[in-house]
């Protein structure tokens, strides 16, 4: 809750800021943003609740607070370059973007289904503004307004799930504390179970639609693409995030009536993978293709879903953590050479090795990260889940999902070839691009080279991670 | 006469809601599909108070307050970003925006 505070604060004071000085905006967002991960420190020792009990600040939501409070920090600490589409309004984007990590906080820590509504819209109105900010930008403009009528459309049907759910049961609690939460009313009444079922279905729709999980991922690429760098990567990390923590808190607090949706995730994932999988391999642009794999990364998380056991939230985190990384290596790296060159191509990465070996020496790391390759940690991440997943269904008679595995494991092999294009353009294409890309700034690569360090060594504290995350 | 129960409300919403389900999907004007989600919300918004009168609970009419709050500042958002969209391209319509397509 602190933690939540803090970067409402630093949001407002940003605001502020802006109006006096443009060029303070970032520093007052950065430190706020590290005093706010400072604090959820501090705020790691025992699990409360607040807001009337509706929201339930456990060890795992402030574990995922602290990973979205780095990921802006890093997002705005090295956004000197990549915002200056903005102009004066600087200040502004780094205020909705914090205001947009406010709402991925409350949906860490919901236990009421009114907060869900609020941190999903908290969370998806500035970005709506967001992906537009470069207001004379058609694509930009583009990208705002097919993620506005399609979010908004989204909001709907969760909302209409809500009522479903509301309805059957009587209460708006997933759990906690109160006795009278979603579940209970269900197992004493017995009645409305398919209104419950509906419910349910109707919020999960608007969920999968939020992390652009198959078959509602048509909006993505296309607002991924429109958006302004620094924005995409800002959806593609914290909006993923904050959906899958916010689907698997749902379906956690629902229980034993979650077997009947082990199927529907089970095929979401499966199409998920497949869908973003086939359509990056043939994309020209390598933004798409980051938006494309995304879809395929939200496959991967759904796959974790289907265990239904709480043992999945540290796997998932690890996950998360592996993904956002080398996102954010990327990313960053592709704003820096778009920023110069004017376009999103494969093409406009040829020769960088030659000229910038540190950079793509980097993006190349975040890359094999991506694509699964031992060492690093995207390896890690999805050898947990797939583990998992082998586990439960040895524990069930009919094998549980082995069957998804398996094609999860073809398709990161598929991904590989995707993956290593950029990394053919880079290190054996021969440059043709005229517009040459300057050095990045010293402290920028330090950090990206921070984060490949965290990608090398992540896998060695998993343990301890499995050790400490628990309600 | 027959008594009004909560069965007749959730008729009556699922029927605004789906109106305005269709409303999206069909309509190409952006103004007509914003209103078509405003639509849905207010189909939720009747739900909600019917439920919340059939289980004497009130959190059901609190819960319709935020949905109105937020729709408002849905609205607020929407209609920039149509003013926006409309200064460049000097149109409403969704389907001729298809900048982004490979």
């Amino acid at each position: 809750m602190i933690a939540l505070v803090t970067v409402l604060l630093t949001a407002i004071i940003t605001l502020f800021v802006n109006l006096v000085n443009t060029k303070w905006s970032r520093p007052v967002a950065t430190l706020g943003l590290a005093v706010a991960l400072g604090v959820c420190f501090y705020d790691f020792s025992n699990p409360y609740e607040d807001a009337s009990e509706m929201l339930y600040f456990s060890h795992a939501s402030t574990i995922f607070s602290g990973l979205t409070i780095l990921i802006g920090l890093i997002l705005i600490g090295t956004s000197e370059y990549s915002i200056t589409y903005a102009g004066k309004n600087r200040g502004d984007v780094y205020a909705l973007m914090l205001f947009s990590i406010c709402g991925a906080l409350i949906l860490f820590a919901y236990s009421n289904l009114l907060m869900l509504f609020l941190g999903v819209e908290i969370l998806s109105i500035p970005l709506y503004v967001l992906a537009g900010s470069d207001k004379d930008n058609l694509a930009s403009n583009e990208s705002s307004l097919k993620y506005f009528l399609q979010g908004a459309f989204a909001t709907g049907i969760l909302l209409f799930g809500i009522a479903l759910v509301y309805g059957a049961s009587g209460s708006f609690f997933i759990g906690g504390s109160k006795a009278n939460n979603i579940i209970n009313y269900q197992l004493y009444s017995g009645g409305g179970l398919t209104m419950f079922n509906m419910g349910v279905f109707m919020m999960m729709f608007g969920l999968a639609f939020k992390i652009a999980a198959a078959p509602f991922h048509f909006w993505s690429a296309d607002v991924y693409e429109g958006a302004p760098d620094l924005i995409t990567s800002f959806m593609a990390t914290v909006v993923k995030t904050a959906g899958i923590v916010a689907i698997t808190i749902f379906l956690l607090s629902i229980g034993f009536l979650n077997k009947q949706w082990e199927m529907t995730f089970a095929i979401m994932a499966g199409l998920s993978l497949v869908v973003g999988n086939f359509s990056a391999l043939k994309q020209m642009s390598f933004k798409r293709t980051l938006a494309y794999s995304s879809i395929s990364h939200a496959g991967y998380l759904m796959l974790g879903i289907t265990i239904n056991d709480p043992i999945i939230i540290p796997t998932l985190l690890f996950y998360l953590l592996a993904y956002s990384l080398s996102t954010l290596v990327l990313m960053i790296g592709m704003s820096w050479v778009a920023g110069h060159t004017g376009k999103h191509d494969f093409t406009a990465f040829n020769g960088l090795a030659k000229k910038h070996p540190i950079l793509a020496g980097l993006m190349a790391v975040a890359m094999l990260s991506m694509a699964g390759l031992p060492p690093l940690s995207g390896f890690f991440g999805k050898y947990f889940i797939f583990a998992e997943v082998f586990n439960q269904g040895a524990l069930s008679k009919d094998g549980g999902f082995w069957w998804l595995v398996l094609v999860a494991a073809i398709n990161s092999v598929i991904s590989i070839y995707y993956y290593f294009r950029i990394i053919i353009a880079m290190f054996f294409s021969p440059a043709i691009s005229e517009e040459e890309v300057p050095a990045m700034p010293r402290i920028n690569l330090f950090v990206l080279g921070l984060m490949c360090l965290g990608l090398l060594i992540a896998p060695l504290f998993a343990t301890q991670l499995y050790g400490l995350m628990f309600y | 006469m027959t008594e009004v129960t909560a069965e007749h409300y959730i008729i009556l919403a699922t029927t605004l809601f789906v109106i305005g389900v269709a409303g999206v999907l069909i309509r190409r004007n952006a103004i007509v599909v914003l209103m078509c989600v405003e639509l849905m919300l207010n189909a939720v918004n009747l739900l909600m108070v019917a439920f919340s009168s059939h289980h004497k609970d009130s959190a059901g009419q609190i819960f319709v307050f935020f949905i109105m709050v937020v729709a408002a500042a849905e609205v607020a958002v929407g209609l920039a970003i149509l003013v926006m969209v409309y200064r460049n391209t000097r149109s409403t319509d969704v389907s001729l925006l298809d900048q982004l397509k490979n």
